[in-house]
């Protein structure tokens, strides 16, 4: 095989049938600027590498690949009938000695990598979104922006030392399969609740997962993958400290509310005592009129899930409104209005409350104009 | 601009394609599943028919991967028909699947060279099937499939197969035949009795009459309406229409059936054989005599005198009798099948290695 030629063969960026080769001295490509259309097609082809052989023996049954060679400045290009394809390797072929005219063959391989389109799944957000969290925090949430594939949680999402950028191990609890919700757009992470519940084997053996008064950061990689295989646009790092253990039920009664006026468009605001679990939080808090009827209209959670807003729809009226809180709602340590989620037990404060309903009850102010 | 056969110039929007048939001198017709819809193309396609020629091609497939510039585990060819006037042999080719796959049409010529009938600025006309099943209906057919190129392999009993599980959207059109002005069309539709044959008039007029369709599955021992024809030829002068579906009944429709829309019942003649989807047909005339072929996934090529269809009483009963006689046939791996010209009968065949070849025979020796 004669490889006197350097060329160089280049997938284009943005044209999925474009090859390029390039690497031609200034005799050669003036020689080639000479050939008619049907000459240059017919001296080089393009061909399945793994078609090289019977094709160079002649063998009728392989043909080279639809499509044609022009000359671009110093460059030829091929373009493809057909789009070339991921992992296939392909070779191009001289059949003619450009400069002697002596028949001769010679070929040059690529392999198309396993290319995809642009990433375009994002990361909406790592919860809780403040920057502290207990120590006893027992889960988080990763929000994306389309539909994931499952399977790249374990290795994909981290707590690391936000000084070194050292993995801390073992912080999550192994799940399989992995937490998902229906449209496959956030991810719940648990951590091991054994090494949470104080009086556990695995608490007792190896202590909490994070350590208080650290810095950790969460760490989602891009390679985490969507549901179509493409990587996602960018990975992300979240940073936080870790402060006391929480080990209090919720309580409604320590919220502070503000009421909206009558006949306008203001929001029912609710200030928590402590930032609360940020999925639980979408559907926890429901307002109700007099009537027995929910208020519809657009709820939101701030930055650090400290607060609770709902905007309505219709205009607030002339009612008694009640707010009814999910039992369940819980804080970032797991406890709810009914238990505190790492009990004393001979703190009777911490029993279960059997009470299941908890709602708060309000009327709208006049409004002052 | 558009003559009297309706067509217009212009690029085809083809997203897949499946079974062709031709139609009248130089069109063909191309069924697009994923877009459930029929195109009459107009190819250039001038040969000589006075002269009856012979057709022997080896590795076609890999003749096709490397012209489409994929391994030939990427090559699916998807239907095969004949140009009456050329005897050049038309293919639909998907290569690649799913978001890389790309639809070709290939014109293999009788010394068995390659070529790609344009799909920009070509002559057609497009009919879309409006009964078709939706791409979000999950209904699915199994396909059983000799070698290994697609699908997964499941097991019956004690039997292994290799299956596909197709959706009825991807089965709309199953096969086709063009017969008097009308484009015959059977395949799947989206009502309950999914199994249906449509007639479209050429040039296409924007509708067709559907009748749904109901046979004695011999090897199921009931009647069925939902799975739909996988193969069908006319024969007897064209008075009767002979139809072969999975697990493999062949049934007998009289055309005269298919006259309004609405039910049609057929009779079935033949039980071929369970654990099988047939995959090729083709009618052919020697000594005054008429016959089919029916090519199968899991049994031989096997061969039915036209006469014994017509003297055959209907079968309805399960599994016993098995109806009209056969004759198992040598030829190795038959995939598709279509009459080359008056003499002879085109095959596709994979042989022992895996390779697909293209084979014309006699119909003397058949």
């Amino acid at each position: 095989m004669n490889l006197r030629r350097q060329l160089l063969l280049d997938w284009s960026v943005d044209q999925s049938n474009l090859l390029t080769i390039r690497g031609w001295t200034g005799k050669e490509i003036n020689h080639i600027r000479g050939l008619s259309d049907s000459e240059l097609n017919s001296s080089f082809s393009l061909l399945l590498t793994e078609f090289i052989e019977p094709f160079l023996h002649g063998d009728d049954s392989v043909q080279p690949i639809s499509g044609s060679f022009q000359i671009e400045g110093d460059s030829i290009n091929f373009i493809s009938r057909f789009n070339f394809m991921s992992g296939v390797n392909y070779s191009f072929v001289i059949k003619e000695d450009v400069e002697n005219k002596q028949f001769e063959t010679e070929f040059w391989s690529i392999e198309r990598p396993l290319m995809r389109s642009a990433p375009s799944t994002s990361i909406l957000g790592v919860y809780p979104s403040g920057s502290e969290i207990p120590l006893n925090l027992l889960k988080i949430y990763v929000y994306f922006s389309s539909k994931m594939s499952e399977g790249f949680a374990a290795r994909n999402v981290q707590f690391r030392d936000a000084s070194t950028s050292q993995v801390i191990p073992d912080v999550f609890l192994p799940m399989d399969p992995e937490l998902w919700d229906e449209s496959r757009t956030r991810l719940t992470l648990l951590l091991d609740p054994g090494r949470i519940k104080r009086g556990l084997v695995p608490n007792m053996e190896t202590g909490y997962p994070l350590n208080e008064g650290v810095s950790v950061a969460v760490t989602v990689d891009k390679t985490f993958q969507d549901s179509t295989g493409r990587n996602l646009v960018d990975g992300i790092q979240k940073e936080f400290n870790v402060g006391k253990a929480l080990r209090l039920k919720v309580n409604h009664i320590f919220w502070k509310y503000t009421i909206p006026s009558i006949d306008s468009f203001e929001p029912f605001s609710i200030n928590f005592d402590r930032p609360l679990d940020r999925g639980l939080l979408e559907n926890s808090l429901k307002i109700v009129d007099s009537q027995g009827q929910y208020v519809q209209g657009e709820s939101f959670v701030d930055i650090g899930e400290h607060s609770w807003h709902l905007i309505p729809k219709y205009k607030w009226i002339t009612s008694d409104y009640q707010l009814i809180i999910n039992p369940l709602l819980e804080d970032l340590a797991g406890n709810s209005l009914i238990r505190v989620f790492d009990r004393d037990v001979e703190n009777s404060n911490d029993d279960p409350i059997e009470n299941n309903e908890f709602s708060y009850t309000f009327k709208c102010v006049e409004n002052s104009s | 601009m558009t003559d009297d056969l309706g067509l217009n110039a212009g690029s085809l929007d083809i997203k897949s394609v499946g079974p062709i048939a031709f139609g009248p001198p130089g069109i063909l017709f191309v069924a697009d599943n994923a877009n459930a819809s029929i195109f009459a193309i107009e190819v250039d396609d001038s040969g000589d028919a006075s002269q009856e020629h012979s057709v022997k091609v080896d590795k076609l497939d890999t003749l096709i991967a490397s012209h489409l510039g994929c391994p030939r585990s990427e090559v699916f060819i998807r239907g095969m028909a004949v140009s009456p006037s050329s005897q050049q042999t038309y293919l639909s080719v998907m290569r690649g699947s799913g978001d890389e796959g790309s639809s070709a049409i290939l014109r293999i010529g009788v010394a068995g060279t390659i070529s790609e009938l344009s799909l920009d600025n070509v002559r057609f006309s497009k009919e879309t099937i409006s009964d078709a099943a939706d791409s979000s209906d999950e209904r699915k057919e199994v396909r059983l499939l000799r070698g290994e190129r697609e699908g997964e392999d499941v097991y019956f009993g004690q039997n292994k197969y290799r299956v596909v599980y197709d959706k009825y959207r991807t089965i709309t059109v199953t096969d086709m035949s063009f017969v008097d002005g009308t484009l015959l069309v059977a395949g799947a539709s989206n009502e309950e009795f999914s199994s249906t044959f449509r007639r479209l008039e050429f040039p296409f007029k924007g509708s067709s009459k559907n009748n749904s369709l109901e046979i004695y599955h011999v090897s199921h021992g009931k009647y069925e309406t939902a799975s739909p024809i996988r193969n069908f030829r006319l024969y007897n002068q064209k008075k009767n229409v002979v139809a072969s579906y999975t697990c493999t009944p062949v049934v007998n429709f009289s055309v005269d059936d298919f006259t309004s829309d609405g039910h049609v019942k057929g009779k079935t003649v033949a039980e071929l054989g369970s654990g099988n989807t047939p995959l090729g047909m083709v009618s052919y005339l020697h000594d005054g005599e008429e016959y089919i072929l029916v090519s199968n996934s899991h049994y031989p090529l096997m061969k039915i005198a036209c006469k014994d269809i017509n003297s055959q009483d209907e079968l309805t009963e399960p599994k016993e009798p098995l109806g009209v006689k056969r004759e198992n046939l040598p030829h190795e791996g038959v995939l598709q099948m279509d009459n080359l010209n008056g003499s002879e009968v085109i095959m596709l065949q994979e042989d022992s290695s895996g390779n697909f070849n293209l084979r014309s025979y006699s119909t003397a020796t058949l």
